[in-house]
C-alpha cells in the first residue's frame, strides 16, 4: 500500500467517523430554528417542509409509474386500464364514463351525488382548448423578474413557451388526436400535446366533485365500501362545469360540449414511463411515494388548504367567533333548475346584482339545498359516517378571499366573495403554544403586501392558499404576521442562515404552482427542485428534514383510487404525495390511507401537540387494514399520520 | 349663369369647412377629477384620477392605494384610452385602459402591457380574468373649474351650430330663390 493510498484511507475513515459523530450529536438535538428552548421530537425529524402545488390527481401524474425493488402501486397501469405506452389496456372499461340525469323530473327532483339514468359514453365529449394561446411571459428575463430565485436553473424558459395556439374555451383542442372521437375512458395527453404545453383545466368545485365521484351506498362492496364509481367526470364538466352564475361567461344552461369550456379535460393523463414529470418521477424512484394520499375536501384550492391548516372547515361569522347566517344568495344551491339537466340554481360568483356567490352550506340542516344527498349517503354506508356539521354553522365550500389584506387591514370591502376572519384553532396556534417555530412562505407575498387586489402582474401570491391569512389571531397582530408569513424567497435565506423553522409551509405562485391552464407540472417541478437542492446543499439540515411534496387537490382529473368518506366535506380523489428525507429513501411505496390532515397529524405527533380541537379531523384514528387490502381502512373513517412512511430505525 | 354657379358653390364650400371644423370639436371633455375603480384579479381597486386635457391628449396622475402613477392618454370623440405607468414593486409595469365616455361616466376594459393576464380562481377553472373598469366624474372644485372652462366651449359649440344652421337656411333659401328665378 502506497503512502498516498494509506493517507487516503485514513482521511476517508476520519471523514466517515466525523460524519457519524456529527449525526449522533445531531440526533435528538433541538431544531436550529429561532426557538430558544430545545424542542423534543418524536422522530429524528427536526424540520418539516410542506410544499403544496395545484390541481393534479394521482393517476393524472403517475398513471404509468412502475416502482422499483418489488414495490407495488395502484395506478392506471397496474389496474390494466392502460398499457405502459398509454394505450388502452385489457381493463380499459374500468375508466369508462357515463352521462346521467339530474333534473326536477327525476327522482327527488333535487341535487343527487349519484344521479340515475346512466348511459355509457361511446365517445366522451371532445376536450375544449384552454390555457393561454401564447405563453404568459414573452421573455426569460421577464420570467426571472416575476419569479425571482424561485425556479431551479433551466426552468425559467418554460414560462415563455407552451402556448396552445388555440382560442381558449371556445373550440375543440385540435392538438389532441381524434379529439372528436375519444373512447369512453382515459387518454394520454402527451406527446401530441407536449409535456411543456399549457392545457385546459377541469372543474373541481365542491358539489361537482361529489357528483364526479358518483358515490352510492347501493354499490358498496367489501373492497370498495364507499361505493364511489368515479364515472361521471365528463358529464359534470359538460352539464354544469365551473358554475351557473356566469362568472366564467356561462349564464345559461349548456347547449353543447363547448358551452362550459371544458369538454372531457378530466380524462387526460401524463406518462411518467415515457418522460413526463421527470423530476417528480426521480423523487419517487429515490424516496417515498404514496398511492393512497387524498385531497381532504371535495372541491378546490381554498377548502383544501384550510383543511390542512385547521384539520377542519371554517364557517361564516361576525369575525369574532360568533356564527352567522350568510346572505341567502351566498348559500350554495346545487338543485337543478327546472327544464335543465344538472344546471345548478346558485353556484359560483355573481348571482343577483353581482353580489351573490353560492359557496356556504349549513350542512347540519337537512332542509338546506344539497345537504340531504350527501348526509343521507354518509349515514347509509355500512359504517355510517358522521357529517360533523355543527348546528347553525355555515361552512365555506369553495374559494372565498380571506377577510384580511396582507397588512392586516380588512379586505371585506374589496370583494363580496370574502369570508370574515376565523377564530377556529389552527396548526399555527398549536405550534406556537409549544414554542415550536413555524412559517408560511408564500411566493409573491412581498408584492402582495402592496397590492391586495392583484392589479400588479408581478403579484404572484395566492391569498386563498394561505390558511393563516384567514385567522384573526395571526392577521390582527403585526408581530405574528411578520414572524409567521414570509415571501418564499426568504426560505433560501433561512436555509443558508440556519434559521429554518421547525415547520415550513411553502406555496408557489400562480405561474409555478402546476395548476393547469395557468401553469404546468414542469414549472412546479422547477419550484420544488430549487428547494430540495438548497436543502441537500446543507447536509446538517438535510439530515433532520422531511419534505412533503403534494398538491391541494386533484383538480377535477379522473383517478381510479379508493375514496373514503370521512365527513360531509370529503375525502376526495387521490393526489400525489412524495416524502423526501434521509429516512424515506429507496423508492418505497406507501399504501396507508392518508389525506392533507395526515401531514397535520405528522406534525402534531412529531412535536407533541395533540389534536387541534375536539371536533377536528386529526382526532380520527390511524387506519387498520386487512393483509390483502392495505388501501381500505377497516376502522373507517381513519387517516394515517404518515409515520409509517419513514424508516426511523436506519 | 356664372354668378349663379358661384352663388351655389360658395355656400357649399363654407358648409364643408364648417362641418369639418365642428367635427374637430367633437372630442369629449375628460379634464377633471374622476373616481375610478377596476376589477382586478381578486377584487375591486379604487382611486382618483386628475385628468388634464390638451385637445385630444390626456395627462394627469392617479391617487390610489396601489400607487400614484402618471397617466397619459388620448380622447377621440367619446373613446378614451390611457395608460397607468406604475413603478412597481418590483419592476415598472403599465396597465392600459380603453373605454368610452357617456356624460359623467366612463367604462371599459384594461390589460397588462406586454403580458398575457394571469388567472381567475372564482370559477376554479383558471379562466382569464375579464378586466373591466368604470369611472365617475367627481363634483369637486376642480370639476367646477372644468365645468366653467367647459361651459364657454359648449356655448361656443352651440353658437357655431346656430350660425351654421342659419347659414344653411340662408343659402338654401338663396338657392331656392335662384332656382325659382
Amino acid at each position: 500500500m502506497s503512502p498516498q493510498s494509506l493517507f487516503a484511507q485514513v482521511r476517508q475513515r476520519l471523514a466517515v467517523g466525523l460524519s457519524l459523530f456529527s449525526l449522533l450529536a445531531n440526533f435528538g438535538a433541538p431544531a436550529t430554528a429561532s426557538a430558544a428552548e430545545p424542542i423534543h421530537t418524536t422522530s429524528p425529524i427536526k424540520h418539516v417542509i410542506v410544499i403544496i402545488g395545484e390541481n393534479r390527481s394521482f393517476d393524472h401524474v403517475f398513471a404509468t409509474y412502475q416502482p422499483k425493488n418489488g414495490e407495488t402501486v395502484w395506478n392506471l397501469l397496474s389496474e390494466g386500464i392502460v398499457k405502459v405506452n398509454g394505450k388502452p389496456g385489457p381493463n380499459y372499461s374500468k375508466s369508462a364514463q357515463y352521462s346521467a340525469v339530474d333534473s326536477t323530473d327525476v327522482g327527488s327532483g333535487t341535487y343527487s351525488i349519484s344521479p340515475p339514468e346512466k348511459t355509457i359514453y361511446t365517445n366522451i365529449p371532445p376536450v375544449v382548448a384552454g390555457g393561454p394561446t401564447t405563453p404568459f411571459l414573452p421573455t426569460v428575463q421577464l420570467a426571472k423578474e416575476i419569479e425571482p430565485g424561485q425556479l431551479a436553473p433551466g426552468y425559467y424558459r418554460d414560462l415563455t413557451i407552451g402556448g396552445t395556439g388555440l382560442e381558449a374555451y371556445t373550440v375543440p383542442d385540435t392538438r389532441i388526436p381524434n379529439d372528436l372521437s375519444l373512447p369512453e375512458g382515459v387518454f394520454q395527453l402527451t406527446p401530441a400535446v407536449s409535456y411543456n404545453d399549457y392545457a385546459n383545466s377541469p372543474v373541481h368545485r365542491f358539489y361537482q366533485m361529489w357528483q364526479q365521484a358518483d358515490c352510492s351506498a347501493a354499490t358498496s362492496t367489501a373492497s370498495n365500501p364507499s361505493g364511489c364509481a368515479s364515472d361521471l367526470f365528463p358529464w359534470v364538466e359538460v352539464t354544469i362545469g365551473a358554475g351557473s352564475d356566469g362568472s366564467s361567461g356561462y349564464t345559461t344552461p349548456p347547449t353543447s360540449y363547448l358551452s362550459t369550456g371544458e369538454g372531457s379535460t378530466s380524462m387526460e393523463f401524463y406518462n411518467v414511463s415515457n418522460g413526463d414529470a421527470p423530476y417528480l418521477k426521480s423523487l419517487a424512484d429515490n424516496y417515498t411515494l404514496s398511492d393512497n394520499f387524498h385531497q381532504s375536501v371535495m372541491g378546490g384550492t381554498m377548502a383544501n388548504h384550510i383543511e390542512f391548516g385547521y384539520a377542519d372547515s371554517i364557517w361564516y361569522s361576525d369575525g369574532n367567533g360568533n356564527a352567522l347566517t350568510p346572505p341567502s344568495n351566498q348559500i350554495e344551491n346545487p338543485n337543478p333548475q327546472p327544464g335543465t339537466n344538472n344546471w345548478y340554481d346558485d353556484d359560483g360568483y355573481g348571482g343577483s346584482g353581482g353580489s351573490g356567490g353560492g359557496s356556504y352550506v349549513g350542512c347540519a340542516d337537512l332542509s338546506q339545498p344539497g345537504v340531504p344527498a350527501i348526509t343521507n349517503y354518509l349515514e347509509s354506508l355500512p359504517r355510517p359516517v358522521n357529517p360533523n356539521c355543527d348546528t347553525g354553522h355555515f361552512y365555506i365550500l369553495n374559494n372565498y378571499n380571506p377577510g384580511f389584506n396582507g397588512d392586516g387591514s380588512s379586505s371585506l370591502s374589496l370583494s363580496p366573495f370574502t369570508i370574515p376572519g376565523s377564530s377556529v384553532r389552527h396548526i399555527g396556534d398549536a405550534l406556537s403554544a409549544k414554542n415550536v417555530s413555524w412559517k408560511y412562505y408564500g411566493d409573491g407575498w412581498n408584492v402582495y403586501l402592496t397590492d391586495p387586489t392583484f392589479s400588479n402582474p408581478f403579484d404572484t401570491y395566492c391569498n386563498i392558499c394561505n390558511p393563516f391569512q384567514y385567522a384573526t389571531d395571526i392577521m390582527t397582530s403585526a408581530s405574528n404576521r411578520t414572524q409567521h408569513i414570509n415571501d418564499s424567497q426568504n426560505i433560501y435565506e433561512d436555509i443558508k442562515a440556519g434559521a429554518l423553522p421547525a415547520v415550513s409551509i411553502v406555496k408557489p405562485g400562480w405561474p409555478s404552482d402546476g395548476h393547469p391552464a395557468s401553469s404546468k407540472i414542469e414549472l412546479f417541478e422547477g419550484f420544488t427542485k430549487n428547494i430540495v437542492t438548497a436543502l441537500q446543499a446543507n447536509p446538517d439540515l438535510w439530515s433532520t428534514t422531511a419534505v412533503f411534496i403534494t398538491f391541494d387537490e386533484g383538480g377535477g382529473y379522473y383517478d381510479s383510487g379508493y375514496i373514503q368518506p370521512v365527513d360531509f366535506f370529503g375525502d376526495g380523489t387521490r393526489i400525489p404525495l412524495l416524502i423526501v428525507s434521509p429516512y424515506s429513501t429507496g423508492g418505497h411505496m406507501t399504501h396507508t390511507y392518508t389525506d392533507h390532515v395526515s401531514i397535520t397529524k405528522f406534525i402534531e405527533r412529531n412535536f407533541g401537540l395533540g389534536p387541534l380541537t375536539g371536533r377536528s379531523r386529526d382526532n380520527l384514528p390511524n387506519p387498520k387494514t386487512s393483509k390483502t387490502n392495505p388501501y381500505v381502512p377497516l376502522n373507517s373513517p381513519a387517516i394515517g399520520d404518515l409515520f409509517d412512511a419513514f424508516n426511523f430505525g436506519k | 349663369m356664372r354668378s349663379r354657379s358661384l352663388a351655389l358653390f360658395l355656400p357649399f364650400l363654407w358648409m364643408v369647412f364648417s362641418i369639418a371644423a365642428l367635427g374637430q370639436d367633437k372630442s369629449a371633455t375628460v379634464a377633471g377629477k374622476w373616481q375610478i375603480s377596476w376589477e382586478a384579479r381578486f377584487g375591486t381597486e379604487r382611486g382618483t384620477i386628475q385628468f388634464e386635457q390638451a385637445e385630444s391628449k390626456l395627462s394627469g396622475n392617479l391617487q390610489a392605494r396601489v400607487g400614484s402613477p402618471k397617466v397619459t392618454g388620448a380622447v377621440d370623440g367619446n373613446k378614451v384610452s390611457f395608460d397607468l405607468a406604475f413603478q412597481g414593486p418590483p419592476k415598472p409595469f403599465t396597465l392600459v385602459f380603453t373605454g368610452t365616455m357617456d356624460g359623467d361616466k366612463m367604462a371599459g376594459k384594461f390589460e397588462i402591457k406586454g403580458m398575457t393576464d394571469g388567472y381567475d380562481w372564482h370559477g376554479e377553472n383558471a379562466h382569464p380574468t375579464s378586466y373591466t373598469w368604470t369611472a365617475v366624474r367627481q363634483p369637486d372644485r376642480s370639476q367646477a373649474d372644468t365645468q366653467e372652462t367647459a361651459a364657454p366651449a359648449n356655448r361656443y359649440y352651440c353658437q357655431q351650430v346656430l350660425i351654421h344652421n342659419l347659414w344653411i337656411f340662408f343659402n338654401l333659401k338663396f338657392i331656392i330663390t335662384l332656382h325659382n328665378g
